[in-house]
């Protein structure tokens, strides 16, 4: 079955090439740094015929969303962020990216359920990847650079 | 000395000795970097995601919480077509490749 595994240390990580230097790096020198340490957490999906070789991945880590003003002093919202996703070049325009999405909504959705929080952020890096997540039914956060998901919505 | 280094379509610029400017291009040869560039930018990055990450908090604006208060007080929207459609892919998707 294709799913999104817990990168560890078998994985190709060198290997892995989209394109975009900070992406790519951060795959090859930090994810499993920050895995240690209980920073982030990064999920691959591999090819089917290698299951070593990374199509695709994306790192999720928990956050607490809090204001800068003391209007809100002791209000924290609990959310995920969904902090990197990448495809390689050899998988792009395969929809992997929507599949990775898809994974992190539904991956966020049951950790929810668990602890209990409501919302999956995203910072989009242009305006294509803002219209993408809009499209998938992410909301612009009023003055900020993050998008939020409602996972309710699952 | 003034080193600079530039990516995509940003620049940054900064002034260091050259003892500094040494033991950078030194230490991106040890870690295996071609490029002392993309070893400053990669390791500059890292400090920055660091600090950010460790913090475990986004600290947002006034408006931007009322928004998402808002949004937390509210019942959920329905899913986009665009999300339904991409749903059932997504389970196509982990069946094929079954």
């Amino acid at each position: 079955m294709a799913e999104f595994v817990s990168l560890n240390k078998g994985h190709l990580r060198n290997q892995f090439e989209s394109g975009n230097f900070e992406l790519d790096n951060y795959l090859r020198h930090y994810a499993r740094q920050d895995q240690k340490r209980g920073a982030s957490q990064t999920w691959v999906l591999t090819n089917p015929d290698n299951s070593f070789q990374i199509e695709a991945y994306y790192s999720l880590s928990a956050y607490s969303v809090v204001s800068d003003q003391l209007r809100f002093p002791y209000q924290a919202v609990p959310a995920i962020l969904l902090g990197r996703l990448a495809v390689s070049r050899s998988s792009q325009g395969k929809s992997y990216g929507r599949i990775a999405v898809i994974d992190a909504l539904l991956r966020s959705k049951k950790i929810s359920t668990e602890i209990g929080l409501r919302f999956l952020l995203v910072q989009p890096i242009n305006k294509d990847l803002e219209a993408f997540y809009q499209k998938l039914g992410f909301t612009k956060l009023t003055d900020s650079e993050y998008w939020f998901f409602d996972l309710n919505q699952l | 000395m003034t080193y600079i280094w530039h990516m995509n379509d940003a620049r940054l610029t900064l002034r260091l000795s050259s003892d500094a400017k040494a033991r950078i291009e030194r230490a991106a040869r040890a870690s295996g970097f071609s490029s002392v560039s993309d070893y400053i930018v990669s390791s500059t990055l890292r400090a920055a995601d660091e600090a950010i990450l460790l913090s475990d908090r986004l600290v947002i604006s006034e408006l931007a919480m009322a928004a998402l208060l808002q949004a937390q007080a509210s019942e959920p929207q329905a899913n986009t077509p665009e999300l339904q459609a991409a749903l059932s892919k997504y389970e196509e998707f982990v069946l094929r490749h079954g």
